[in-house]
């Protein structure tokens, strides 16, 4: 630090006439170099000039000279030279909206011959003072370091920002070059705006030198003119320009036009900051676009009735509803308008469909005969359409919901960018409508239940694997799992012992897939089932062999066929009277006693202990029935019934032609209960293509006092007779019987369920806060089903009072305690 | 200023060794030569070459750019320099070192006195604005002056240094040789004119000596 010291003694006397000549020297060369005359100065006397007075401590003189001339030539030559060119048409300020195309044209012409001169003056003042910065070099070395001043090259743009582009142009106004460059460029960028073509280069060339200069001294990137000066004026104005735009748009256009456009608002502005005016403005202008165009306008677009996202979804406009998203998500992360637009049009549609599938299913006042529900065989042959209203209203109703989820996936995937957050709240809408519709469960265990039995048919894997699987994306949207199952099982007990399942196949594949969806738990039973029927089958094989050892070659002998269920696993109700009481055993017709106690025999000797029941409702029979027709012919035919009508059938063998038997008389001679008898004689009696019986009255309804007579007319074109069992009442009102009951065991059984998780929770926590218990019994049990929480209290205190849990007291929160 | 260094090439040639000197064999060499520079009053011609000047010394590399008159013409006079210490400076930039011999083509020029070939070069260097030389030859400089303090010569290199330069490393050299032999130096009649002539070394000088007895 010693030797900084020495600037503060003064140069000798004879140094300031030395200083006066050289600077007189310089400054001529300086003023050649700025009239572009510089070929013939030496480099290196003017540097050494300069290097000379420097190092004779007159340096900063020298600078402040320099700075002298230059705002001398920029003041008196350049100022004036461009205040010339500015025509007075550019001092006028107006929009061009406001004057005809001469007008404007006049005033772009002036407006360019401005900007080229400005560029122009722009230029050649960089390329000289680029020069002098070179030749004095060595001053700005050490003037920069020493005095803190920014070098003569920054000194010299301030001085260019100052004296020409700031400066009052004439004395008489205040207007300045940098108003009217300004006024320009806005002028001929809504020009382009408004489709005209411009001179972008020149533009940016201009935009260059707002770009290259500073407020300050030292340069920081805010302080960049054309960030202090130019882009808020251009903000503001590109604002106000698309505030009209949006209005106008709104007004005249529909809901694509206005994205459409929107979008090439969009990519317009980012061009013409990329090569039109400065990058720096993108982010502005870009939101500038994102509040006037969609924030301000979207929601109102997106809404329109006509033509709005509503249109667009209901006619697969998959590029404009890209456009809205992408219009969307530039404003809003979570897209919250367009997906509340789609979630509404999706719980609309869901609505749709639902009621549709309501009307459809009960479509007229007089039901049909009712197949699939009444415990007992269907009739007809499997080419029969699904005569069960209900039946093809639930199968529809998946086909519906499944068309639609197609169609919004693939909207989804191709308009939305498969947006993860679109894709929950899509996932909730569906799941809502779904879920609304309180038989969901049911009509998706229908439909899988047509599918297994008619549907499959000669489908390809592939095919049937792509169907299943649609089904268990539904079953995915469905909260009552459990619900779901016993409808499931319900539906499969009676595939399977019926034998209507087309392919066993895809029965396994089914539960494998329903497995993988929701547990292992939820299948254990149905698994069950199947593999009582496998061990039935061989049960029924060794008994066949068994009878034929026996030696018993009786060719009169009933055949059987047996079915052993595990009773815990099989849906029980289907096989008890509809009452819900224990089933009374019928009397069965001596042959069939015969074969029944055979195979109790041989059942019992195999598994001792365990206690066989017999469910006639459940089974069938083939038997050949012979007819002598009134004109001598005999007919023969193939009967399948059920067992309980061929118990019925069996007894006419004894009742000699022309006689009958009544109601009465048949109830006490096979004690079948009153329900089935009704119904298996309406089947026998009163359904047209199955008349085996003749009923006097001949009337739909069977009452105590009919007389039954065995029909030796009976026509049929086919051999084989299929005999179906009437339901005894009509579909609507049983069905709805059938639910109330199947919601009261579902009841009962989520209680049991909703007990054993409480159970598990507190034998692993000992000790639980009453909110973080609820919290973890429903976590539990959300894959089968949604708990009600007042359901899950009364099971708190029911288990409080049978002593399996605790009260601690004086806890806050209340919390319970695990008494072991 | 730091004196740990004792390699005397610019930094760029200091990794790569070999390529580094691969301008050795251009240095006063016409092969390639694309501009002449004129040495000192008498304006001995120097071939050179665009390239190396350009590439090495700032300064030139401005020159030859400028659009004046030398980079039209890919002539350069530099008159008022000793022809001896412009051969050397162009000698470091062509090699990264500069020899204290006399070049024999420049026989017919006299080289700079002893003392006053590295403070020469030294003020060229500035001007020339190449550091490492300014490094060099301040080292080189230094290690004259612990034999040379003595010389007659040594008021009048001193004189020189305030004047052409007001680089506070070469100063602080002078100033130490003279403070470190104050009292074989001061008695001399040159050397008291020395101080009356030039304040600034005079204070440098006064400086240096109070702090000097503070310490003890």
């Amino acid at each position: 630090m010693a030797m900084r010291a020495r600037h503060k003694i003064r140069a000798p006397r004879k140094a300031l006439d030395d200083f006066d000549t050289s600077w007189s020297t310089l400054a001529a060369s300086l003023r050649e170099i700025h009239t572009k005359n510089a070929s013939s100065l030496s480099f290196e006397e003017l540097y050494r000039n300069a290097y000379k007075l420097v190092i004779s401590s007159r340096g900063n003189d020298l600078y402040e000279c320099v700075k002298d001339l230059e705002r001398e030539w920029l003041e008196n030559v350049v100022r004036v030279r461009l205040a010339a060119s500015v025509s007075p048409s550019l001092l006028l300020d107006r929009t061009p909206a406001d004057t005809l195309d001469q007008s404007n044209n006049e005033r772009r012409a002036a407006g360019e011959r401005i900007l080229a001169a400005i560029k122009e003056a722009w230029e050649d003042h960089q390329l000289c003072m680029g020069m002098i910065t070179d030749v004095l070099m060595y001053m700005d070395r050490v003037i920069c370091a020493d005095h803190h001043k920014p070098s003569i090259y920054v000194a010299s743009m301030c001085l260019f920002r100052d004296c020409v582009l700031r400066a009052p142009m004439r004395p008489d106004s205040d207007v300045s070059l940098l108003d009217v460059l300004k006024s320009a460029v806005l002028f001929m960028i809504n020009l382009e705006r408004t489709g005209h073509i411009i001179d972008r280069q020149l533009i940016r060339r201009c935009i260059y030198m707002l770009e290259g200069l500073y407020e300050t001294a030292t340069e920081e990137e805010s302080a960049k003119l054309y960030l202090t000066v130019f882009q808020p004026m251009f903000i503001e104005t590109s604002r106000d320009f698309y505030r009209a735009e949006g209005e106008r748009l709104l007004q005249l256009a529909d809901a694509a036009t206005f994205c459409r456009s929107a979008s090439s608002r969009i990519a317009e502005e980012g061009e013409r900051c990329r090569f039109t005016l400065s990058p720096l403005s993108e982010r502005g202008i870009q939101g500038v676009i994102d509040t006037e165009l969609i924030e301000k306008r979207i929601a109102d677009v997106i809404g329109l009735a006509e033509n709005g996202v509503k249109h667009m979804l209901d006619h697969d406009r998959v590029g404009d509803l890209a456009n809205v998203y992408v219009l969307v998500a530039r404003i809003d992360k979570t897209k919250t308008t367009l997906t509340l637009a789609v979630q509404r049009r999706i719980t609309e549609l869901g609505d749709e469909i639902n009621a549709t599938a309501k009307t459809f299913s009960h479509p007229t006042p007089t039901p049909k005969l009712n197949e699939s529900h009444g415990p007992g065989k269907k009739k007809g042959d499997d080419k029969d359409k699904p005569v069960n209203q209900q039946t093809v209203a639930a199968v529809k109703w998946v086909d519906d919901i499944l068309n639609l989820k197609r169609r919004i996936d693939d909207i989804w995937k191709r308009a939305f960018e498969s947006d993860q957050g679109m894709q929950t709240s899509i996932t909730n809408s569906f799941s809502e409508f779904i879920n609304s519709n309180a038989r969901s469960s049911e009509y998706l265990s229908l439909f899988f239940d047509e599918n297994l039995k008619k549907g499959l048919k000669g489908k390809t894997d592939s095919e049937v694997d792509a169907l299943l699987e649609n089904g268990i994306t539904l079953l995915r949207y469905v909260k009552d799992k459990d619900l779901f199952e016993t409808y499931y099982k319900k539906h499969l007990s009676r595939r399977l012992l019926m034998k209507r399942s087309v392919s066993m196949d895809a029965e396994r594949q089914m539960i494998s897939k329903m497995k993988m969806e929701v547990g292992n738990q939820f299948t254990q039973r149905l698994e069950a089932m199947f593999k009582d029927m496998a061990v039935s089958d061989d049960l029924s094989a060794s008994y066949r062999d068994y009878v034929y050892r026996m030696g018993d070659q009786d060719p009169k002998r009933v055949e059987l066929e047996i079915s052993v269920l595990t009773s815990t696993m099989w849906p029980m109700e289907i096989m008890s009277s509809k009452d819900g009481t224990a089933q009374l055993p019928c009397l069965y017709p001596k042959e069939i006693e015969t074969v029944k106690q055979s195979f109790e025999k041989f059942y019992l000797n195999k598994h001792s202990g365990r206690k066989l029941s017999w469910q006639p409702s459940m089974g069938t029979a083939d038997i050949r029935a012979v007819f002598r027709r009134s004109d001598g012919k005999i007919a023969r035919h193939e009967l399948n019934v059920s067992t309980y009508a061929m118990i019925i059938l069996l007894l006419f063998n004894d009742v000699p032609i022309g006689e009958s038997l009544s109601f009465e008389e048949i109830r006490t001679r096979t004690l079948i209960p009153d329900h089935d008898l009704i119904r298996n004689l309406q089947s026998l009696a009163v359904a047209p293509k199955t008349r085996v019986l003749r009923k006097d009255p001949t009337s739909k309804d069977v009452k105590p006092t009919d007389q039954f007579f065995y029909n030796q007319d009976f026509q049929s074109m086919f051999t084989k007779v299929r005999i179906g069992v009437v339901s005894s009442a009509g579909n609507k009102i049983e069905t709805q019987s059938e639910r109330k009951e199947t919601e009261k065991k579902m009841n009962d059984e989520r209680g049991g369920s909703i007990e054993a998780a409480i159970v598990r929770v507190m034998k692993q926590r000992k000790k639980l806060v009453h909110s973080q218990l609820i919290t973890e019994v429903l976590t539990q049990l959300a894959s089968r089903f949604v708990p009600d929480v007042n359901m899950i209290k009364k099971r708190i205190e029911s288990l409080i009072d049978r002593e399996y849990l605790e009260r601690i007291s004086d806890s806050d929160p209340p919390a319970y305690g695990y008494v072991a | 200023m730091p004196r740990t260094s004792k390699k005397y090439y610019p930094k760029s040639s200091k990794s790569t060794s070999d390529s580094g000197r691969a301008f050795d064999s251009l240095f006063n060499s016409s092969k390639y030569s694309d501009v002449t520079i004129y040495l000192g009053k008498s304006k001995i011609p120097f071939p050179a070459h665009r390239l190396v000047l350009g590439t090495r010394c700032p300064y030139l590399d401005d020159i030859l750019q400028s659009g004046l008159k030398e980079d039209i013409t890919t002539e350069i006079s530099f008159t008022k320099d000793n022809s001896h210490a412009l051969w050397r400076v162009l000698q470091y930039i062509y090699t990264g070192d500069y020899s204290d011999e006399p070049s024999e083509t420049l026989d017919s020029e006299d080289d700079d006195l002893e003392l006053l070939k590295h403070p020469r070069i030294f003020a060229l260097s500035g001007i020339f604005r190449i550091d490492d030389l300014k490094e060099l030859s301040c080292n080189k400089f230094e290690d004259q002056l612990e034999q040379h303090w003595i010389s007659d010569t040594f008021p009048h290199c001193i004189r020189e240094i305030y004047s052409t330069s007001n680089n506070t490393d070469i100063r602080k050299i002078v100033v130490d040789a003279v403070a470190s032999h104050s009292q074989d130096l001061v008695e001399k009649r040159s050397f008291q004119d020395l101080i009356r002539e030039v304040g600034d070394f005079a204070v440098d000088l006064v400086l240096k000596m109070a702090e000097g007895s503070g310490r003890y």
